[in-house]
């Protein structure tokens, strides 16, 4: 029994793959289906967390999976209350995507100050590597110092999801 | 001189492709062979009839009679037509040795003219030898099969011979050249080499050959001796070679075929070495190469041989040695493939033949010919020795015999290219092998013309006994390969074509030679071996020239020869039978059916296993091929076993059977019901109605109960329930029957989510706390931010779902949230806030600070939920005070309305008697019976109701109770009233009254009442009488006004003034009567009721009759002056009297009419 819960939410504009990464990340399953979340999905997954002090602890991760935001329909702001953390999720092959992580930012910070943030550029197995490399040197440029890091993640192929879900819940403990 | 004929003829017959083929395929057997010329010459003197034969068996007689030049001729076309290309590549490569070959032949013949005429000889005279002998052979196997067998081997093998005997010839001149290395040629060289080259491969310049270098004997006698040694060869081989051993054979005769072919191109690539590479490609390069290699390969191969050949099979084959590495080849492949030996064996044997005819012109044992002949044969063999490919041929004019051998061998070849695609390979695979060889044995050639320039004549020798050295080893191979070659033969026979057919004919002839040949080879072989293996070259010459002659002699003597024309057509005949019945496949199978069985049933018994393992890779798709042919038919073949398979495995692993049905159990029972409702019905009728019936039973136990309270104090409770709030009953039951608790309790932090803590009913299904809490969290802000109004919060307070629901309880930092089922009590309510008010009072901070981590949470918090979930309701207990309360209530409310009631009712009974005593007490008094008089015991009165018509009678009748009841009070409501009297009820009265005062004598009254007035009329007699009429109808009610007229009057008195007289005898009255009748007339005028009698009187004096006639007269007579005077008829009365009238004295006083007054009621 894992004691210690934390939540964290993903947000992003709709279609991004947020839903995808907590798949990814909780089922270690991919689909090619496009599920629009409506509200909230909520999903869990314990993970185990080594802190700096080189102590490992357990942490029951869950994870708000937030509506996707559209021009029609803005993420509650209620939905962040509590969270700890929090994946900014864009999708580097609709640049529209990336330009509104920095509203997403806003929003979270305007809810929890103290939370922290991974922004993750999704689906780069649909863009050439040297492009994917070429928009995360760009955003690190933009956001390096709001957000901890930032990822090129695919939930396709998995690269690099567990690793930040990781790096996010061991500086939310 | 037909020779010179020939020569044109030649190489106008041949097409330029034919030749080209033949070349390169010669070429190629040359470079193959290794072994002993003789064999290669044997094998094409074979091939060549072989082929002659094949074409049509008029033309090829004609052409052996013709020449063997033309015979080629013939053949040549065939074998050409599939390798054109091969053709032109060795046209162009041989188109320089071309021209010089033609020039050669006529140096060679020169040489050994002599030779070819005996070696023709000989050589026919060898083949019919070897029939001779064959038959005996076939004798003795006694029509065996083998023995047809063994002739199809060498039919079979030859074609590959060739390319090995040419091998061998190229061999055995490489052998000759290393026995006689001394020669050396220059411009001969060449000559020589195209020469043997163009000999070995091409036609074309055989034919050249012949004629330059053969005598017209030679030709004359070549075609004579292959037209005997055909014919003898083949009909036997035919009537040997059987259809039977054919379709047996055949099918194992092309797995051997093809597993020869593949040995034979390892080895044969194995056996070229580097230099081989050149081969036919470039045939100029090759020639160049094989120079070169012949230069090397010599030494080699004759160390080869001798190391190789030797050691390998020294039993075997001592005479292998020489033969290089084809022996060796063929020696490993005898080693390693028994089967492929036999092509090999046949080539051998084909050398054989050829080395056989050789040897036995070599060697005393041998009958051939072509030895005998070979010692002329030397001298212009010496040149063609090198191409020794035909020994028999060699003997006669080396060149002449060479072309025709070859030739037919090239031909052969190109049959058999054509005819089987991957004879082809094999002959290609060959050929590369040679080149080794090909190269020695051109090299050879050329030390070989060298040394025939210098010494022809021992060159020649040299180059025969360099073949015979050959020929033993294939002679040794051959007959230990004889078995095998019969399975080539059936193998050639196998491709089916007609090509190859004829192949296999021209095969079987030649094989058929060879293994006549063979046996005598066996026979020789042995013995010569020995000898020459370590000796070859010294020791076969001399015996060569020895033998052949006697050979020679023994053909031509020999009677078969001219048999054999005989069994060639029968063998023909029964070729073309197979080729029939090879293109008709009904035949054939007619053929196999009926062993078919008996071979499946035999192999089945023999080795079950076997069949097993060979049919049960396929059995699957034979099946599911079977199955799309005939479904039916199949589904039929499996059904018997089906369900016993299923029982079976249903019994050996039900689960298996269960997975596997389980999944379409459901639609195979909505297939069923939709197919057959009603079987499904009763099958499951049995269950079902357990089921059911248990389930009802229940349910109906549920159903009375719930009847059962309906009708108790519950059920009244639930219904005034139900009226107060407005529920249905249904609802209240439900509520009842659904006992309220709580099955989990959350306290969940309000922003986040995330759970406090959480205590759930360890009894139920334990719920996912933390998600829950996130949902419900996401719920509870989704419904707090979206629904609500401007200016407004909204709370979400409780979700419904099925029959429990969620009570959210909002409070500080955190909010409960109870999972409840049933209908929550007040005391819950009230217990939960509690809760509630006391975890945000006291621990409101750590809840406040919440961060994820429960264990920041005082255990308190935790306890009171689970004090929360356990909470029980009360409801037992109201529910066993409640029944006794209303017991006493409704006792009381019994009692209240009893008691009084049942005073009441005693009262009531006492009052009634009282009063039905009291009405008794009134009817019994006379005057008040009349009138309906109540009498009623109000308050301890007796109250009397009614009306009395007077004052008195409503006293009487108070008094009357009064006696009866004395104590009691008496309420006289009783109403005295003056009764208006009914006016008929008053006439009644005055009716009675008047007739019952008429009654009183003297009075005669009549009365009429009118409104209350009543009027008497009437006489009485005296004064009294009429105060009492009068006072009894002034006493009738009603009558008001009473008027009296009574007359007094005494009218019924015996009275006279009641009387008129008559006179005596008369009826007439006297007139002095009348006053009297009018007071009558008064009288009744007055009283209409009143009725007058008159009474008719007479004297006693008279007639009686007359007298009672008088006296009615005298009546009447009275009456119709009364009628006259107004009186009605029914008030008068008419009598006549006879009687005498008492007191009458006097006659006169009888004589009268009395008058008697009748009142209305009184009749008397």
């Amino acid at each position: 029994m894992v004691s210690i819960s934390k939540k964290m939410c993903l947000i992003g504009d709709f279609g991004v793959g947020k839903t995808s990464l907590i798949r990814r990340f909780v089922d270690g399953q991919f689909s090619d289906k496009y599920l629009s979340t409506v509200g909230v999905k909520i999903s869990r997954k314990n993970v185990t967390v080594v802190g700096q002090d080189a102590v490992s602890s357990d942490l029951q991760l869950l994870i708000w999976d937030l509506e996707g935001h559209t021009k029609f329909k803005v993420i509650a702001p209620s939905y962040l209350q509590g969270s700890k953390g929090a994946l900014v999720v864009a999708d580097v092959s609709r640049p529209e995507t990336l330009e509104r992580i920095i509203e997403h930012l806003d929003l979270f910070f305007s809810v929890s100050p103290q939370g922290c943030v991974i922004i993750a550029l999704n689906k780069i197995d649909l863009i050439e590597p040297e492009k994917a490399i070429k928009i995360l040197e760009d955003s690190k440029n933009i956001y390096h110092d709001q957000v901890l890091s930032i990822y090129n993640t695919s939930a396709k192929t998995g690269e690099e999801v567990d690793r930040m879900f990781e790096e996010l819940s061991k500086n939310m403990s | 001189m037909k020779d010179q004929p020939k020569q044109p003829h030649n190489p106008q017959n041949q097409p330029p492709a034919s030749r080209v083929l033949e070349d390169l395929l010669g070429l190629l057997a040359d470079l193959h062979s290794a072994t002993v010329e003789d064999e290669c010459s044997s094998a094409e003197a074979a091939t060549s009839n072989q082929k002659s034969d094949s074409l049509d068996p008029v033309d090829s007689y004609s052409s052996y009679d013709a020449f063997s030049g033309e015979s080629i001729d013939r053949n040549s076309p065939p074998s050409s037509s599939i390798i054109a290309a091969h053709r032109q590549a060795l046209l162009r490569s041989i188109s320089q040795p071309l021209s010089q070959p033609k020039s050669s032949p006529k140096s060679s013949p020169k040489s050994s003219p002599k030779s070819h005429p005996d070696s023709h000889f000989k050589s026919g005279e060898v083949k019919p030898a070897s029939p001779a002998v064959s038959p005996d052979s076939s004798q003795q196997n006694s029509q065996n099969i083998s023995h047809n067998q063994n002739s199809f081997h060498d039919q079979v093998i030859k074609p590959n011979q060739n390319g090995r005997h040419s091998q061998n010839g190229s061999t055995a001149k490489a052998q000759s050249t290393t026995n006689s290395p001394t020669v050396s040629s220059s411009p001969k060289t060449d000559f020589v080499k195209n020469l043997e080259v163009n000999s070995e491969v091409s036609n074309q310049f055989q034919p050249e050959v012949n004629l330059g270098v053969n005598p017209p004997t030679n030709l004359e006698s070549n075609p004579v001796i292959n037209l005997e040694v055909d014919p003898q060869i083949q009909p036997e081989v035919n009537s040997a070679s059987n259809l039977e051993s054919n379709s047996v054979i055949n099918p194992v005769a092309a797995r051997h075929l093809n597993s020869f072919v593949a040995s034979l191109e390892s080895p044969s690539i194995e056996a070229t070495s580097p230099e081989i590479s050149l081969e036919n490609k470039s045939i100029v390069d090759s020639v160049k190469n094989l120079e070169l290699s012949a230069e090397i390969n010599p030494v080699s191969n004759s160390e080869i041989n001798l190391s190789s050949g030797q050691e390998i099979n020294p039993e075997i084959n001592p005479e292998i040695n020489p033969e290089h590495e084809t022996l060796a080849h063929l020696d490993s492949y005898l080693e390693i493939n028994p089967e492929v030996d036999l092509d090999h064996d046949l080539e051998f044997e084909s050398k054989n033949n050829l080395e056989d005819n050789a040897r036995d012109s070599l060697e005393t044992d041998s009958v051939n010919n072509l030895v005998s002949s070979s010692p002329d044969n030397l001298t212009s063999n010496a040149t063609h020795q090198p191409v020794i490919s035909e020994p028999k041929t060699s003997p006669i004019t080396g060149e002449s015999v060479r072309p025709i051998p070859r030739y037919s061998a090239s031909k052969k070849m190109g049959a058999t290219v054509d005819s089987l695609g991957f004879l082809i390979d094999l002959v290609l695979t060959s050929a590369p092998v040679p080149t080794d060889q090909p190269t020695e044995v051109l090299t050879d050639s050329v030390d070989i013309s060298e040394d025939v320039r210098e010494q022809p004549l021992e060159q020649i020798k040299t180059l025969e006994l360099a073949p015979d050295l050959p020929k033993k080893p294939t002679q040794s191979v051959a007959s230990e390969l004889l078995s095998p070659d019969k399975k080539d033969t059936l193998e050639t026979e196998d491709i089916e074509t007609l090509e190859t057919l004829k192949t296999a004919e021209r095969s079987l002839a030649a094989l058929s030679q060879l293994l006549t040949d063979s046996p005598e080879n066996f026979s020789i072989n042995p013995s010569s071996n020995s000898g020459d293996d370590y000796t070859p070259i010294t020791f076969t010459p001399e015996e060569l020239e020895e033998d052949p002659l006697d050979i020679l002699q023994r053909l031509l003597v020999n009677p078969d020869v001219y048999d054999a024309q005989k069994l060639l057509q029968s063998l023909e005949v029964s070729l073309k039978k197979l080729e029939s019945q090879i293109y008709e496949p009904e035949k054939l199978i007619d053929l196999l059916l009926p062993t078919i069985a008996n071979l499946l049933s035999m192999k089945i018994s023999q080795s079950k296993e076997e069949v097993v393992e060979a049919i049960t890779p396929i059995i699957d798709e034979v099946i599911q091929h079977r199955i799309e042919q005939d479904r039916v038919a199949m589904s039929g073949a499996i059904a018997p076993i089906i369900s016993e398979a299923i029982s079976r495995q249903i019994t050996d692993s039900p689960e298996e059977i269960a997975t596997a049905i389980g999944p379409t159990m459901g639609k195979a029972i909505q297939e069923q019901i939709r197919l057959e409702k009603d079987s499904m019905v009763d099958a499951l009728y049995p269950i079902i109605g357990s089921t059911i019936s248990k389930y009802m039973g229940e349910a109906i136990a549920d159903i009375n109960k719930q009847v059962e309270t309906n009708f108790s104090a519950k059920g009244l409770k639930r219904k005034v329930q139900a009226k107060i709030q407005g529920v249905s009953e249904a609802e209240l039951i439900l509520r009842e029957a659904m006992p309220f608790t709580v099955l989990a309790a959350f306290l969940i932090h309000k922003s986040s989510g995330l759970l406090i803590a959480d205590a759930q009913r360890p009894d139920q299904q334990q719920l996912e706390s933390d998600m829950i809490a996130g949902m419900l969290t996401a719920i509870r802000s989704f419904a707090n931010d979206c629904m609500a109004k401007a200016n407004s919060s909204t709370e979400l307070n409780q979700i419904d779902y099925s029959d429990s629901k969620i009570i959210l309880e909002v409070a500080g930092y955190c909010y409960l949230a109870l999972v409840v089922k049933g209908e929550m009590t007040k005391d819950f309510v009230k217990k939960f806030r509690r809760s509630m008010a006391t975890i945000v009072q006291i621990y409101n901070r750590p809840i406040m600070n919440f961060d994820g981590d429960q264990s920041t949470i005082p255990p308190e918090v935790k306890i009171l939920l689970e004090d929360l979930v356990n909470y029980v309701p009360l409801e037992e207990k109201t529910n066993s005070r409640y029944p006794f309360a209303l017991g006493l209530m409704i006792l009381a409310i019994v009692s209240i309305v009893a008691i009084p009631w049942g005073i009441y009712q005693y009262q009531r009974s006492i009052y009634q008697r009282i009063a039905q005593q009291s009405a008794t007490a009134l009817d019994q008094t006379p005057e008040l019976s009349v009138y309906r008089l109540e009498t009623q015991v109000v308050d301890q009165k007796i109250k009397l109701l009614g009306k009395v018509p007077s004052a008195e009678l409503q006293k009487k009748a108070e008094t009357v109770v009064r006696q009866a009841f004395p104590t009691w009070l008496i309420d006289n409501q009783i109403i005295a009233v003056d009764v208006p009297v009914d006016p008929s009820f008053t006439a009644a009265e005055i009716q009675r009254a008047t007739i019952v005062m008429n009654k009183i004598p003297g009075v005669f009254i009549s009365s009429q009442y009118k409104e209350g007035v009543l009027e008497i009329n009437g006489l009485v007699k005296d004064r009294e009488s009429i105060g009492s009429i009068t006072q009894v109808m002034r006493a009738i009610p009603g009558v008001k006004i009473l008027s009296n007229q009574i007359q007094l009057g005494n009218i019924n008195q015996n009275n006279i003034s009641n009387r008129i007289y008559f006179e005596a005898g008369s009826a007439t009255l006297p007139t002095d009567s009348l006053p009297k009748i009018s007071e009558f007339r008064k009288l009744l005028n007055l009283n209409p009721s009143f009725r007058l009698r008159i009474t008719g009187y007479t004297d006693a004096t008279g007639d009686i009759l007359d007298n009672q006639r008088l006296a009615l007269a005298r009546a009447n007579s009275v009456q119709q002056i009364l009628l006259e005077q107004g009186i009605e008829q029914r008030q008068l009365e008419i009598r006549g009297s006879t009687d005498t009238t008492p007191g009458a004295v006097e006659l006169w006083q009888s004589r009268f009419v009395e008058f008697e007054l009748v009142a209305p009621n009184n009749q008397n």
